[in-house]
């Protein structure tokens, strides 16, 4: 009985993600000389915080079966609005607190649009993703803006130590404290149970439509702060500031061991699936692989990684 | 409950704490290895010095970042780069982003800088948003040499910029040719591609000025500027919009390989060849049949394969110590010919090509 207790705990869905990011980091050493460097690597980690960020809400949000795809859409609109707006003369510690205040509003509007429909989430936010994305290049049209004050751009230059950049140090601390919110708290047990079966948790008593909304709202949050770092980071704003980054932030939480179609969730398994995409992009980069190589690697890393976390967990289920 | 709550929260504090200064640790151990290895590479380079020979061509690498994948104008650019680079034996890389965008670049020139190559090539994407990524490539001696696009306004941020020819020289000698085939008099509009861009408009100032400073365009009038998005279908459109509102138009100049053929299309439908000139700027093969039929007497363009030649050759030469670029520097570069820097360490890689109905079939591109 211990035995078996004890190999129901070793494997997990997470499992798969750690071993697949230390095997990244071996790929990446195999792939150049240059590529073991901590300071370069820990670097390397800016160009990809901002998405990280986000993929960790998301991890929650997905763990309750829902999914937002306008999170990149959301993040590009936020940052188009505070250049414009700075432009147009308003001071910039205002404008950061209205931009996150306006991406939260938009992340309630999401959840409110979900819940008050019934429609799947995915439906109603490829169609919000488009609305935005209209938004922004409304507002900016083609260009790029820039000219921020001097205090407001070059966040990812801090770092500590001159070895971790701030963004990282943000990044880690964010997904410390939504692991703990999602495994250690009643709120959390919630979120999972909603994604395990809606109907089943509304019957004993969770406040279904109260909890996704608030996860669409938090998922507005963050999307609104990543915006604005990648402001900071880029020292402009554009509407392809964000690029198609849902796909990078759904990679990141599906890699993580979280379930698509919610119930289970790993904010820590998203934490290396981060960890994996910073060493293989990197790695590959180095190697002077192209991107588009560098894609279809990362698709076939993420359909092994379900097949493996998933046989995983039906074997550890057979030992219950 | 509240309690428990509390302890895991300092917990997790505690945890987090713990992880950085693990990190730091790490990190610094880390650092004091790669400073050791540092300082080793460093005495193996000043032995190299005390010898007396710069680093042999042999050792030189020398990696181009394009403004992004899949542009055939590049195309040759990189041809032309890697055949000079390969014949004076260093070695060529290269690599692209995969979108246009200002900052898609920045991570290409930090795995540069991770593989200590010599010499970075980049058309750049942006005039400002690489800058700072430049300091630190140069920083960590690397040399940075801007290809066919420069980073204007910014040039002390860069060692050079090799262009594919002297675009005032192009615009002026193009526009020269345009007057003579116009006879110097009668009007003229101007077919551009976007409003703004800066090739486009620095031409069609330069038209401007030749005017006003010679009295031989006296009897010349700009009329119009037309703007084709550098589309096919709006340039026709503009054109012959163009030659319906202006009954007595004698030439349309196009500084767009898109726009030049739309306008010479525009003439021939209007059946005005021989009545409206067109030039610009355009590749042979396009603008053939035209120069052939009369439509366009001249055209112009440089050439880009030459263009990677020189900066390929350059490269090489500015890394193992043969040649130094500074303002006014004349360099040799063998086959591919003498360049002189200007005032910016600007180096053109050739004179301007003319293109008429006699060398039209001369050229491949």
């Amino acid at each position: 009985m211990k035995h078996k207790l004890k190999i129901n705990r070793i494997i997990r869905p997470e499992l798969t993600v750690f071993v697949f990011m230390i095997l990244s980091l071996v790929v990446g050493i195999l792939l150049s000389p240059n590529f073991l460097d901590i300071r370069f690597l820990l670097g390397s980690t800016i160009f990809y915080c901002e998405l990280g960020l986000m993929a960790i809400p998301f991890t929650l949000l997905l763990t309750s079966g829902e999914i937002d795809l306008s999170i990149a859409a959301n993040m590009s609109l936020v940052a188009c609005l505070v250049a414009v707006l700075y432009q147009a003369g308003m001071s910039m510690p205002v404008l950061i607190v209205i931009g996150i205040a306006v991406g939260t509003l938009l992340g309630f509007f999401n959840g409110l649009l979900v819940t008050v429909t019934k429609l799947p989430s995915l439906v109603i936010t490829i169609g919000i993703m488009s609305v935005y994305q209209g938004f922004s290049q409304v507002l900016v049209g083609d260009a790029a803006i820039s000219g921020f004050p001097e205090w407001f751009i070059g966040l990812d230059q801090y770092t500590i130590l001159g070895l971790i950049p701030l963004n990282l140090i943000i990044l880690i601390v964010v997904a410390l404290i939504f692991s703990f919110l999602l495994k250690k708290t009643v709120w959390g047990r919630k979120v999972t149970a909603i994604g395990l079966n809606r109907g089943t948790a509304l019957y004993s008593g969770v406040a279904v439509e109260k909890t996704k909304v608030l996860l669409f709202t938090i998922q507005g949050t963050f999307c609104a702060i990543a915006g604005i770092m990648t402001m900071s980071r880029l020292q402009m704003a554009k509407y392809t500031i964000a690029g198609d980054g849902q796909m990078d932030v759904i990679t990141m939480v599906l890699l993580g061991g979280t379930a698509f179609a919610g119930g289970r969730g790993s904010v820590l398994g998203t934490l290396a699936a981060f960890f994996i995409i910073v060493f293989i992009r990197t790695g590959m980069r180095l190697a002077l692989l192209s991107n588009y190589s560098q894609m279809a690697i990362l698709g076939l890393l993420l359909i092994v990684v379900i097949i493996i976390s998933n046989g995983l967990e039906k074997m550890a289920k057979k030992y219950e | 409950m509240k309690k428990k709550a509390l302890s895991v929260v300092l917990g997790i504090c505690l945890l987090g704490t713990a992880l950085v200064t693990g990190c730091e640790k790490k990190g610094v151990e880390q650092s004091a290895k790669s400073d050791s290895s540092k300082q080793e590479e460093t005495q193996g380079s000043t032995d190299d010095k005390e010898k007396g020979s710069a680093k042999s061509a042999s050792d030189v690498t020398v990696r181009y970042i394009c403004l992004t994948k899949g542009i055939p104008y590049f195309d040759p650019i990189i041809d032309g780069m890697k055949e000079s680079v390969e014949k004076a034996g260093a070695t060529f890389q290269d690599t692209a982003p995969d979108t246009s965008d200002a900052t898609a670049q920045i991570p290409l020139i930090e795995a540069a800088i991770q593989d200590k190559v010599d010499v970075i090539c980049i058309s750049p994407s942006d005039p400002d948003a690489l800058c700072a990524t430049f300091d630190k490539a140069r920083d960590a001696g690397i040399m940075v040499l801007c290809v066919n696009d420069d980073i204007t306004g910014n040039e002390d941020r860069r060692d050079g910029a090799v262009m594919s020819t002297d675009y005032d020289k192009l615009g002026k000698e193009n526009f020269e040719a345009f007057a003579e085939s116009m006879n110097y008099e009668g009007k003229f509009v101007a077919l551009s591609s976007k409003t703004g861009t800066p090739f486009q408009e620095n031409q069609m100032q330069i038209y401007r000025d030749m005017m006003a400073e010679d009295e031989k365009y006296a009897k010349m009038e700009f009329v119009d500027v037309l703007y084709g998005d550098d589309e096919a279908t709006k340039s026709l459109t503009e054109a012959e919009a163009a030659i319906q509102k202006y009954p007595d138009l004698k030439g349309i100049i196009s500084p767009t390989s898109v726009g030049i053929v739309a306008a010479a299309q525009a003439v021939e439908n209007a059946g005005m060849t021989g009545k409206i000139m067109v030039s610009g700027t355009g590749t042979p093969s396009q603008c053939k049949t035209y120069l052939e039929n009369g439509t366009m007497p001249n055209a112009y363009l440089w050439d880009t394969g030459l263009c990677g030649n020189v900066a390929g050759t350059l490269a090489v030469k500015l890394a193992t110590g043969e040649a130094t670029l500074e303002p006014g520097a004349e360099i040799d570069l063998g086959e591919y010919g003498k360049v002189t820097a200007d005032d910016d360490c600007l180096v053109p890689a050739g004179d301007p090509l003319k293109f008429t109905k006699d060398n039209a079939g001369d050229y491949d591109f």
